[in-house]
């Protein structure tokens, strides 16, 4: 039936026999005037042969059809068009044909109300951008409806009209979609929807959305596709937009370092990314809530300041208007940064995204930058100790709950300098370990805690030791170790300094002391020619002018012998104490001295005993020797007390030994070292008479001779000062 | 000379301790010499001096020992005492001590004469009631 057949049946005018394999009437119906001034309510029973008899081509149709041939032919009675058609009927069970079906249907006008109907339908579709067609598959051919060709930028020459040419207009991203689409709808004979792109003639791609059919014949087998679509590119273009902008959303939050929440305005999470369930360490069961109080529950315990975190969630959640930036610590050290600001839609608040990074390491960064800082402005500033404890101070809870410095004196026994502890922290260990003391940082477990023990090294010795106690299940990481090492670095700097700054002070002090001395030994002989000059301008007795000569000349050999050791000091510390080598009898050296002290000798009550043992011949300078014996001897004189004084010459074939033993006051031990010094006295504070350079020089001298000068002594027993002289320089 | 020119000289230093007393006694002073603090001390009790000429820095007790020990003592307090040094810094430790002067080696002997005359004067002044109610 095609669309005019389709509209008379629509109007009524129309009759419809179904005969049996005789051409009996079975079953009639009809509508309208009777097409062939047949009742159908009076047809049945009888025989269409006789009901037909002058409409020969519908006899000729019938016959046709209960031989198995289908058959349409146009019939014109008294005037009026009648499409007819007749189809032979089968009974299903595989049987020839058991009957036949006549339809005639009154079809006069149709054509022209068709066309009307059409073009109304051809208007509609333009004006809705709805194009139509059919695919009769048996024949191949493809009708369109204008608005279709539209849609395609085609015209009706240069379609072919053919499922072909159809397939080719298919964009080739969708042709084998498009061909499984229709297969489908084929093999299932069922409605069909799906997109699919075309190429327009122009060379446009656009999109349609298509709605189709499957139109089967009587023996149900698909005979036509129908269907009509329009053109859905805007849509579908701003559809992949939002997918393509959705994406991008979905990829930024999941490859961001930021975690990242949503919140609407009644607090429930819209969206998050992993990160942000990793960073606050936030499982599955807890975030599928999608409730933020759910999640405040779970972190809250972690928090440092759980009362303040649950106090701003509220006024975040309250606050449409404002972006803000806090801070949250966790008790395990870790700080996060957030930033949050509401997010509007169309204007309107809907709630708010909130992201935070971690910033531990930052922060950490941040504290250990002020905290060296804090350590290098205390040793600028104060004392080395205080400096110190207040560094152990400063270093607390930065890096654990405890800290103490230990110090090493000069014969290597450690002293604790500070010790300082958190509320009620042990403090630490007053053990180090041995690698510290060789040098090394030193990582253990005291009391089940991590102890972390770094060396202070000052030129390459180690004159000190930080100790830390980590709080309770810390560990120190490298970056620790590396901050502690680094405050030693500094503390070594800073002992060395205040080393240096105190060696320089008291070299000061001791030119300054020196320059005393040396003024006053100076003015003392000085005095004496004054007043011995002026007496002798006076005139006078001969005697008297004698006695003033003598003291004139004694002043002169005085100062002139000051003037001498100042040389041979200023020399000796230049490294340029010249030497003129002889045979040299150490004896004879001594004799020669024994004679200029005697005087000296006499005056301070004490007795010396000399003894000789062995060759004591030698190699050496003898006036330098004779420098030698006399200071050590003026020495024992000086700080002898007035009691006996032991010289002591031993030789053996290779060297000599000189001992020179006094019992006077002594030399205490801190102070042993100090007196070889140029500029240094044993005891200040009184007067010994010379300037205290004697055993400086005297030293330099028989190392010069590639000998040693050692020093025994006790407070308040007496001292042994022993020169131990190889007999001839060693090249 | 008078029984009230007596001056101890106190030095170390056996040719300026010579020349000092050269020159006090060329200028009519009974003079009477000890070597260190220690023996200015012995003589002061037995043969006491109107003024003492003392040198600081000496072995066994320095004059500045000396001053402190005479300050202590009322008989030996009221003796003059001029320092004879040659260190300024300690010729201000010794007057803070209680010297009465300070001078600085070397010294001229007409400086000398003239310190010892105006403390012996005052202390013979000082002396002169006692006396003159005796």
């Amino acid at each position: 039936v095609d669309g005019s057949q389709a509209l008379a049946f629509i109007a009524g005018t129309f009759v419809l026999l179904q005969l049996d394999e005789a051409g009996v009437v079975t079953q009639a119906e009809g509508g309208g005037p009777s097409p062939f001034e047949i009742d159908p309510r009076r047809a049945l029973g009888r025989s269409a042969f006789e009901l037909l008899r002058e409409q020969p081509e519908l006899i000729g149709a019938i016959r046709d059809a209960l031989a198995g041939r289908s058959s349409t032919a146009s019939v014109v009675v008294r005037g009026r068009t009648f499409a007819t058609r007749v189809d032979p009927r089968f009974d299903g069970a595989g049987n020839p044909v058991c009957g036949c079906t006549l339809l005639a249907i009154d079809a006069t006008g149709a054509d022209e109300r068709l066309a009307r109907t059409e073009a109304r339908l051809a208007e509609a579709q333009r004006i809705a951008h709805v194009g139509s067609w059919e695919w009769d598959s048996q024949r191949n051919v493809v009708t369109w409806s204008d608005e279709l060709y539209r849609i395609y930028g085609l015209d009706k020459e240069t379609f072919g009209a053919t499922y072909e040419s159809f397939f080719e207009r298919v964009h080739p991203d969708d042709r084998a979609y498009t061909s499984s689409v229709i297969f489908e709808a084929f093999r299932a004979v069922k409605p069909f929807v799906y997109d699919h792109k075309i190429v327009r003639a122009d060379g446009a791609v656009r999109m349609l959305h298509t709605r189709g059919d499957v139109v089967a014949d009587s023996s149900g087998k698909p005979v036509r596709l129908v269907g009509c679509c329009w053109d859905v590119t805007d849509v579908w273009t701003a559809r992949r937009e939002l997918e393509a902008s959705l994406s991008l959303l979905r990829a930024t939050l999941d490859s961001t370092q930021d975690g990242i929440f949503a919140v609407d305005l009644d607090g429930r999470i819209v969206d998050m990314n992993a990160r942000a369930l990793k960073l606050w360490q936030i499982p599955d069961s807890v975030a599928s809530t999608r409730d933020t109080w759910a999640l405040v529950e779970h972190v809250q315990d972690y928090l440092e300041n759980s009362d303040e975190f649950i106090a701003r969630e509220k006024a975040l959640l309250g606050d449409h208007e404002s972006t803000a930036t806090d801070t949250i610590r966790f008790k395990d050290g870790r700080v996060f940064e957030r930033y949050s600001t509401p997010q509007r839609l169309g204007g309107a608040v809907i709630g708010r995204v909130c992201s935070f990074r971690d910033a531990t390491e930052r922060e950490r960064l941040l504290q250990s930058a002020l905290f060296l800082s804090d350590a290098s402005r205390l040793f600028a500033s104060v004392e080395i100790e205080p400096a110190l404890a207040a560094v152990a101070r400063a270093a607390l809870p930065l890096l654990g709950t405890s800290c103490a410095v230990d110090m090493f004196n000069e014969s290597g026994g450690p002293r604790r300098v500070a010790s300082v502890a958190l509320g009620g922290a042990q403090p630490a260990c007053a053990e180090l370990p041995r690698s510290v003391l060789a040098g090394g940082s030193s990582l253990y477990t005291t009391r089940q805690r991590w102890c972390l023990s770094v060396p202070l090294v000052v030129r390459g010795e180690v004159v000190g030791a930080f100790t830390f106690t980590a709080t309770a299940g810390r560990r120190y990481s490298p970056a620790d170790i590396e901050l502690v090492e680094e405050l030693a670095r500094r503390t070594a700097l800073a002992v060395e300094n205040a080393r240096l700054s105190r060696r320089w002070k008291e070299a000061l002090a001791a030119r300054d002391e020196f320059l005393a001395v040396a003024s006053h030994e100076l003015r003392g002989p000085l005095a004496s020619l004054h007043l011995a000059v002026e007496k002798l301008a006076e005139g006078g007795e001969a005697a008297t002018t004698r006695k003033l000569a003598g003291v004139i000349d004694r002043a002169d050999r005085r100062l002139g012998q000051f003037v001498e050791e100042l040389f041979d000091a200023t020399e000796a510390r230049a490294g340029h104490l010249s030497f003129e080598l002889e045979e040299v009898d150490l004896g004879e050296v001594v004799r020669a001295v024994l004679v200029r002290v005697a005087p000296e000798l006499t005056r301070s009550g004490s007795s010396l005993a000399t003894t000789l043992r062995g060759a004591v011949s030698g190699t050496w300078d003898r006036s330098r020797l004779e420098q030698v014996v006399a200071s050590l001897l003026s020495n024992a004189i000086k700080f002898g007390l007035g009691k006996p004084i032991e010289l002591r010459v031993e030789g053996d074939p290779t060297s000599v030994q000189l001992e020179v033993v006094d019992h006077g006051i002594g030399i205490a031990p801190e102070r042993r070292a100090a007196i070889f010094q140029p500029f240094e006295r044993a005891v200040p504070a009184r007067h010994y008479g010379g300037l205290g350079l004697g055993l400086y020089i005297a030293r330099t001298i028989i190392e010069g001779l590639g000998g040693a000068l050692e020093l025994e002594s006790e407070v308040d027993r007496g001292s042994t000062f022993r020169v131990k002289l190889p007999k001839a320089r060693k090249s | 000379v008078t029984a009230d020119g007596r001056v101890l000289v106190v030095d170390d230093d056996d040719d300026l301790r010579d020349m000092l007393s050269l020159c006090l006694e060329t200028a009519g002073f009974e003079v009477a010499t000890a070597v260190d603090g220690l023996d200015a001390l012995r003589r002061l009790r037995a043969w006491p001096p109107q003024v003492i000429v003392l040198d600081l820095r000496m072995p066994r007790m320095n004059g500045v020992e000396l001053i402190r020990i005479m300050k202590r003592e009322p008989a030996l307090a009221g003796i003059s005492i001029i320092v004879v040094t040659g260190d300024a810094g300690q010729g201000r430790v010794a007057i803070a001590a209680g010297a009465s002067e300070s001078l600085l080696k070397p010294v001229d002997a007409r400086v000398l004469i003239a310190a010892v005359t105006k403390f012996l004067s005052s202390s013979a002044g000082e002396r002169a009631t006692p006396r003159a109610r005796s």
